[in-house]
C-alpha cells in the first residue's frame, strides 16, 4: 500500500492544455476513479502517475518521495491498458512472470506467485494458452494478473473494461473491486463510464477540461455535484434556471420555492436548480391542492426501463423535467396528461449559474 | 414458396439472383487466378522438371542434372546464393533498421512520406536503368570514382570493382533495402506502444522488451521478408548481366546463354539449371517454413 499525492501538475500537447494545476491526494489502500469525458485529461494523469508522460510542471510524490523525474521501470507501479496489452509471443502464465524474470525472482518463487495470481483471476487453468486463445474478458484477468505479480506500491487501470461486452465488464468490474479488497493496493482506476466509477470506487475525481472538478465519495458525488459540469455529467439531472430572492428561496419564472440548497447564496444570484428524476414527483391537478413546491406541465413521452419508467415533463416555461416512476404508477400519467409537478426541496442541488460551461 | 404471384415471386427471387452472383464472382476471379499461375507457373515447372530429365532424341537422361554437380555449376549456384544471402542478409538489417526510425513518433511526418514514397520506387528500379546508373556513379569513369580520385581515394586501385561480386552486393542493396522498407512496415506498424510500456511498467529496460517481446514477435515477418530478398536476388537476371556480362557466374545469366544459344544452345541443360533453381528456392521455402513453425508458435494456427 502506498500513499499518493499529485501537486499542480500541468500538460501541455501544443496549444492543447491537456492538465491545468491538477492536484489529489490519495489514502493509502483506497480504489479511486478517474472519470470524466474522453479528452478531460484523465488518461494523461495516469500515465503522468506511471511515468509513461512527462508533466509540464508539477509533482508526483509516492508516500512523500517526488517520483517525478523517476522512469517507469523504477516505479513499482502496475498498469492494465484499455487491450491488447498481452505479450502476445508469450503463455497466461509467462506474461504474468514478466515482470517477476525481468526483476531476478527465482524460478521457484516465481512459479508459485504465478500460480497464485492465476488462481485469483480464475484462470489457472488457461496457463498455457496465448492471448490469441483467450476472450477478451480473460485477457485483462491476465493483465490484472500481470500487474499484480510484481507487488505494485500502485495499481493503475486505464479504461480495462472499455473494450468488453456488457456482461463480462460488469463481471470483471466486480472482480477488480473484489481483488483490490483482497490485495489492498492503492489503485487508480480511469474510466468515462459513469456506473462504473460509482459502483466500484471508494472516492471518484470527476475531471473537465483538464481540472478536477470534484473529489469525493461515489454518494457525494451524486447526491451533491459541486459544479454544474458534474451534476450533468453523473446520471441525469433536469436543470431549472431560477433567481435566489432570500435565504434559502428561489424564484423559478413567476413562482418562488423553497431550496435550502440556496442558503449560503446573495439575493439576486442566477442560478440553476438540478433535480435527480427520482426526485421528482408528479400529481394529476384534477381536484387537488396547488403543491408548494411544484409546477404545472404536461406530459411528453414516456421511456420504460423495466422497473422503472422516465417520465418527462414539459413545463410551462417550455424546459423539460424528467420524473422516474416505477412503471405501473407512470401509466397513470398518460403523454399529453396536464399533470402537477413537485420535487424534494431538500435534495434539489443549486449552483451558481454564472460557473457553468 | 409454389403459390407465389409472378409479381412476388419475381421480387423474392431476386435476393437469390444477387446472392448467386455473389457467390459466383469469387469462384470466377478466384479461378481466374488459379488458371493464371497454372499456365505461367505450374505449367513451365512441370514442363522444366520433364525437359530436366529428357535428351535431344527424347529418351530420359540424368546427364544433364549431373552436370549441375561438376566444379564450374556448382560454383555458380555457390555465387548465386552467396550474392543473394549477403544481399538479403545487409538488405533485412538496413531495412529493418531504416524502417523502425521511419516508425518512430519522433520522425517528422514529411520524412516518413518521403522514405516510404522512395522505397516504393527504388524497390522496382532494377535491370538496365539501376546497372546504367551505377555504371555511370561508379563504373571505372563515373561521377563518384572520379571525384574520389581526385580527393586522392582510388577505389579501383584499392581492389574495388563495381563489375565484380561486391560491386553487385552494392547494386542489388539499392532495390533490396527499400524492398525491405516496403514488407517490413506492416509488421513494425503492428507493434503496440502498450507492449512496451507494459514491459516498461513490469521493470523492463528496453534491453529486456527487445529481448523478450520485440524481436520475438518480428521474426517470423523478418524470416519471411529474408526468404523474399533471398528470391529476388536469386532470380534477378538482367541487373547483373548488364553489369557483368557474364564475368560473375549466376545461374540466371546461364540458364539465359543456354536458353538463347549465346555461346552455346543448350535447352535441357538450361532446363536442368532452372530445375536447380527451383529446389534452391524450395529448400530455402522449407526452411523458412519450419522456423517460422517455431519462431511463430505463439502465433494463430
Amino acid at each position: 500500500m502506498a500513499r499518493l499525492e499529485i501537486r499542480d501538475v500541468n500538460k501541455s500537447y501544443g496549444v492543447q492544455h491537456v492538465l491545468r494545476d491538477a492536484g489529489l491526494q490519495f489514502i493509502e489502500g483506497e480504489l479511486v476513479t478517474l472519470l470524466g469525458p474522453s479528452g478531460c485529461g484523465k488518461t494523461t494523469l495516469l500515465r503522468i502517475i506511471a511515468g509513461l508522460e512527462t508533466a509540464d510542471s508539477g509533482a508526483v510524490l509516492l508516500d512523500g518521495t517526488d517520483i517525478t523525474p523517476m522512469p517507469p521501470n523504477k516505479r513499482n507501479m502496475g498498469m492494465v491498458f484499455q487491450a491488447y496489452s498481452l505479450f502476445p509471443n508469450m503463455s497466461a502464465a509467462d506474461n504474468v512472470a514478466f515482470g517477476l524474470h525481468v526483476r531476478g525472482a527465482e524460478k521457484g518463487g516465481r512459479q508459485h506467485r504465478v500460480g497464485e495470481l492465476l488462481d485469483m483471476v480464475g484462470l489457472s487453468a488457461f496457463a498455457q494458452k496465448y492471448p490469441h486463445q483467450l476472450s477478451g474478458g480473460q485477457q485483462q484477468r491476465v493483465a490484472l494478473a500481470r500487474a499484480l505479480a510484481i507487488r505494485p506500491d500502485l495499481l493503475l487501470l486505464d479504461e480495462p473494461l472499455s473494450a468488453l461486452d456488457a456482461r463480462v465488464r460488469v463481471q470483471l468490474r466486480d472482480e477488480i473491486r473484489r481483488i483490490h479488497e483482497e490485495t489492498g493496493v492503492t489503485t487508480i482506476f480511469v474510466t468515462h463510464d459513469q456506473e462504473e466509477a460509482l459502483s466500484i470506487s471508494d472516492r471518484v475525481a470527476v475531471m473537465n477540461r483538464g481540472q478536477i472538478d470534484q473529489f469525493d465519495s461515489p454518494h457525494a458525488i451524486y447526491q451533491r455535484p459541486a459544479t454544474p459540469f458534474v451534476a450533468g455529467f453523473i446520471g441525469v439531472s433536469s436543470c431549472l434556471s431560477a433567481t435566489v430572492v432570500e435565504a434559502g428561496m428561489v424564484r423559478v419564472e413567476a413562482e418562488t420555492f423553497a431550496a435550502p440548497a440556496a442558503r449560503g447564496l446573495a439575493a439576486g444570484t442566477a442560478v440553476s436548480i438540478y433535480l435527480r428524476p427520482e426526485d421528482v414527483r408528479l400529481r394529476a391537478t384534477a381536484g387537488a391542492p396547488q403543491p408548494t413546491a411544484g409546477r404545472r406541465g404536461t406530459v411528453r413521452t414516456h421511456t420504460f426501463m423495466g422497473a422503472l419508467t422516465r417520465v418527462t415533463v414539459r413545463l410551462a416555461n417550455g424546459s423539460d423535467i424528467f420524473a422516474d416512476l416505477a412503471t405501473p404508477e407512470a401509466g397513470d400519467f398518460p403523454a399529453g396528461a396536464e399533470i402537477a409537478v413537485d420535487w424534494n426541496a431538500d435534495r434539489a442541488q443549486v449552483l451558481p449559474a454564472a460557473r457553468e460551461g | 414458396m409454389t403459390d407465389l404471384t409472378s409479381a412476388g415471386g419475381a421480387l423474392r427471387r431476386r435476393p437469390k439472383q444477387r446472392a448467386g452472383l455473389a457467390g459466383a464472382l469469387p469462384v470466377f476471379f478466384i479461378g481466374l487466378f488459379f488458371i493464371y499461375v497454372l499456365a505461367f507457373l505450374g505449367g513451365p515447372a512441370l514442363s522444366i522438371l520433364f525437359q530436366a530429365f529428357r535428351s535431344s532424341t527424347g529418351h530420359f537422361t540424368t546427364q544433364y542434372v549431373d552436370q549441375l554437380f561438376g566444379h564450374y555449376y556448382a560454383k555458380t549456384y555457390a555465387t548465386t546464393a552467396a550474392l543473394s544471402a549477403v544481399t538479403a542478409l545487409i538488405g533485412v538489417v538496413a531495412g529493418l533498421l531504416t524502417a523502425y526510425q521511419i516508425q518512430r513518433q519522433s520522425t517528422p511526418g514529411w520524412l516518413r512520406n518521403a522514405v516510404n514514397s522512395f522505397s516504393g520506387v527504388a524497390a522496382n528500379f532494377a535491370g538496365i536503368p539501376l546497372a546504367f546508373a551505377f555504371i555511370s556513379t561508379l563504373g571505372t569513369q563515373g561521377m563518384l570514382t572520379l571525384w574520389l580520385k581526385a580527393a586522392g581515394i582510388d577505389i579501383y586501385g584499392a581492389g574495388f570493382s563495381l563489375f565484380s561480386f561486391w560491386g553487385l552486393v552494392l547494386t542489388y542493396l539499392y532495390f533490396q533495402i527499400p524492398l525491405m522498407v516496403i514488407i517490413i512496415t506492416p509488421a513494425l506498424q503492428g507493434m503496440r506502444r502498450e507492449w512496451r510500456e507494459a514491459a516498461m511498467g513490469l521493470g523492463g529496460n528496453g534491453w529486456h522488451y527487445w529481448r523478450h517481446v520485440g524481436i520475438p514477435i518480428l521474426t517470423p515477418s523478418v524470416l519471411a521478408s529474408f526468404i523474399l530478398l533471398f528470391g529476388n536476388a536469386f532470380a534477378s537476371y538482367a541487373t547483373p548481366y548488364a553489369l557483368t556480362s557474364g564475368l560473375v557466374p549466376l545461374v540466371p545469366i546461364e540458364i539465359g546463354n543456354l536458353m538463347s544459344g549465346n555461346v552455346i544452345a543448350d535447352p535441357q541443360l538450361g532446363n536442368a539449371l532452372s530445375l536447380g533453381m527451383i529446389v534452391v528456392m524450395g529448400a530455402a521455402m522449407t526452411l523458412y517454413t519450419l522456423l517460422q513453425r517455431w519462431t511463430g508458435r505463439w502465433q494463430k494456427r
